[in-house]
């Protein structure tokens, strides 16, 4: 382990990393706060009517509104645009830099130097996964609503093993364009495919989504976790690592 | 120190730096035992490769103008006569070869040039006999 | 003496371009070897191929005995590189940078670099964005010189530093890379610099490489030579090997030689010719004889 090596890749990152993580706490923080207004709109205000059914059922039961604007909303959403961002940059930046003639003459393979960057990137986005997440119970004691059990944080590495396969696929981007927009766009685009499933609801179809399942519905509806997911979205990852340093080891720089 | 190069003649700089310890020592501005820098030294002040400051010495050497002694540094050689090699004669006619086409070349006859230099003897010889004052 | 570069048929092609042509390439352990060619002739390409930052579309390249390709891990602790333009990272200060690099080498000469931070004033604290150009490229260097490279490979290291500046970056040069039979390529626009410390020449142009040679034999064997035959030059003499260039003014002639210039004067002297002179070239010279695209090569 080069600590050097990561803190320099921190060092890069660290803009978009705190400007991430201030907008995933403030969401942390406003979810919460803002049930009570909202409750008190749709529930006394409106009524349970038979239009807005499905929103009224949220604001009567806390924990529900809790999981369906956190995981199965804002987390995922905002997680994949942070994994774009960090993503796009990680081989772009040496290039447009040309720092890339500094690291890639130095005695390292080009793929650990690759691996360093992933790692350093997939580190700080889980790490602000969790913290952002666990702001979640002192906010739910402030607002003094029910308090979510420690299942509350089973859905987390799923969304993580998701928002990894979106790091590696900007990353693979990142080493095919020089250019750090062009990455990012290309991959949005490609995530927007992928996402296709997802909007057609027959059962099988929006299950090849990898939002739907970051979303960790099933954990939250029936407390199992899909292991089997998981290990595929794990897999789908060092699958595109490999690809990646693959086509990394042939570039010129 | 008294060298000066010039790297965008075309001269090697081996020569230029040989030929400019030749005319010190001609002109008694170097004394055989006086030390000569290092070749690191040299190469340093000149900014010049190590290489060829090297080989400025060795050229020397090989011509009896300089001796090195390991441990202890480049040191103007105890010369007996001038012309003691066969090379030496040969350059020195060969230069004086140059002076002469030159001097036809700018319409000089023999006897004219001949006034120049025994004209320049005269200057040298009061120079060399100040310093030997001195 | 082993080589310490050396290149057999080394070729880069982008599309159907090429940018180097079979570059076959020798550089002596030991020696400053100064690269020379106008812009976009092939240098950076070069060099970029010999790091390994580029790969190659044919040929091999061996440096210090290893190959490139194979043994490029072993041999990027041999090799301390200064880019073209100095590539720090903005956001590192002075001391990171060189703590980063050290971190990635199995030696590194500490007293050699802290000697080198009081020699330039460089301040350790400050990030790189905030350093001048100048001292942008000295900390380029320190981060080539820090493992004690056995060759030093430098692409126009000198572009952007004043002449004081100039001058340091050179003396360090010769101080720290030329000891121990260290080589250094360097190549370079500045052609003065270039026969202040070279010891060896390589002319590259469009891609391919049109001379090597010693400098000190450089300036003794290639002259012109401005004569005034007797009549009508003889053919033997405009044909001697060695002669690669005829112009002729009137009844003057002007040679380009190269080499056997000794026989070439004793021919000429048979003729009995009105008048003989011998110029001697510099560098710059002979660098545009070889570079430009008009004029008649014999060759």
């Amino acid at each position: 382990m080069n600590t050097r090596l990561i803190y320099k890749e921190y060092k890069d990152l660290r803009f978009k990393f705190w400007l991430s993580f201030a907008i995933l706490i403030a969401t942390a923080l406003i979810i919460p706060i803002t049930f009570g207004y909202l409750a008190d709109l749709f529930v006394d205000l409106l009524g349970d009517q038979a239009l807005l059914h499905d929103l009224f059922i949220q604001f009567t039961n806390y924990p529900l509104y809790l999981f369906g604007n956190w995981y199965a909303k804002n987390l995922y959403q905002m997680g994949t645009l942070i994994a774009l961002f960090f993503g796009m940059g990680l081989i772009a930046n040496e290039t447009t830099r040309k720092t890339s003639s500094l690291i890639f003459t130095q005695p390292l393979k080009r793929s650990t130097i690759y691996l360093y960057k992933f790692g350093t990137a997939a580190g700080l986005l889980i790490l602000m996964l969790l913290f952002s997440t666990l702001i979640l119970y002192p906010t739910t004691a402030m607002v003094g609503e029910q308090m979510p059990g420690l299942d509350f944080l089973a859905p987390l590495p799923m969304t993580a093993a998701g928002l990894l396969i979106i790091l590696a696929l900007t990353g693979l981007f990142s080493v095919l364009f020089d250019d750090s927009i062009k990455a990012g766009a290309i991959s949005a685009l490609i995530l927007a495919i992928i996402a296709i499933p997802g909007w057609i609801p027959k059962e099988p179809i929006y299950k090849l989504s990898i939002f739907y399942h970051m979303k960790g519905i099933s954990i939250f509806l029936n407390g199992e976790f899909p292991w089997l997911v998981f290990f595929i979205f794990l897999a789908i990852t060092a699958l595109l690592l490999i690809i990646t340093t693959k086509i990394l080891d042939q570039k010129d720089f | 120190m008294w060298f000066k190069i010039n790297p965008a003649s075309g001269i090697p700089i081996y020569l230029q730096i040989g030929q400019q310890i030749k005319t010190a020592v001609a002109s008694g501005a170097l004394q055989p035992g006086d030390q000569l820098p290092s070749v690191r030294e040299l190469a340093l002040e000149l900014t010049i490769n190590p290489n060829t400051a090297a080989k400025a010495y060795q050229e020397l050497e090989r011509e009896g103008i300089i001796t090195t002694i390991r441990g202890k540094g480049t040191f103007i050689a105890n010369q007996e006569t001038p012309l003691n090699s066969k090379a030496n004669l040969e350059l020195l006619n060969h230069n004086i070869d140059r002076l002469i086409i030159d001097a036809l070349n700018m319409r000089l006859d023999l006897q004219e040039l001949k006034e120049l230099i025994d004209k320049r003897l005269t200057d040298w010889q009061k120079n060399l006999n100040r310093e030997g004052q001195t | 003496m082993s080589k310490a570069i050396e290149t057999r048929g080394l070729t880069k092609t982008y599309g159907v371009t090429p940018a180097v042509k079979n570059l076959n390439l020798e550089v002596e352990k030991g020696s400053i070897f100064g690269f020379l060619g106008p812009n976009g002739a092939g240098k950076t390409t070069t060099i970029k191929m010999l790091l390994g930052l580029l790969i190659p579309t044919e040929g091999t390249a061996t440096i210090l005995g290893l190959d490139t390709k194979k043994d490029h891990l072993k041999l990027r602790q041999k090799i301390g590189y200064v880019p073209e333009t100095a590539s720090l990272y903005p956001y590192l200060t002075v001391q990171e940078h060189l703590d980063l690099i050290k971190s990635l080498h199995k030696t590194w000469n500490e007293t050699l670099i802290n000697r080198y931070l009081d020699i330039f004033n460089l301040p350790k604290k400050q990030k790189a964005d905030q350093l001048s150009k100048g001292m942008q490229t000295q900390l380029a260097l320190l981060l080539a010189l820090g493992h004690q490279p056995e060759l030093l490979i430098l692409d126009e290291p000198t572009a952007g530093l004043d002449p004081i500046m100039r001058r340091e970056f050179l003396q360090t040069i010769i101080s720290e890379a030329t000891q121990n039979n260290q080589t250094v390529f360097l190549s370079s626009h500045v052609l003065s610099e270039v026969e202040r410390i070279a010891d060896t020449i390589g002319i590259i142009k469009h891609g391919e490489l049109v001379l090597t040679r010693p400098v000190d034999e450089l300036k003794t064997e290639e002259k012109k030579i401005r004569v005034v035959f007797q009549g009508d030059a003889p053919k033997h003499i405009l044909n001697h090997p060695g002669v690669i260039k005829v112009e002729q003014e009137k009844r003057s002639y002007l040679l380009t030689v190269n080499s056997n210039l000794e026989e070439i004067l004793v021919a000429i002297e048979k003729t009995k010719p009105f008048a003989v002179d011998i110029l001697d070239l510099n560098l710059e010279e002979i660098f545009f004889e070889y570079t430009k695209t008009e004029g008649r090569l014999l060759r």
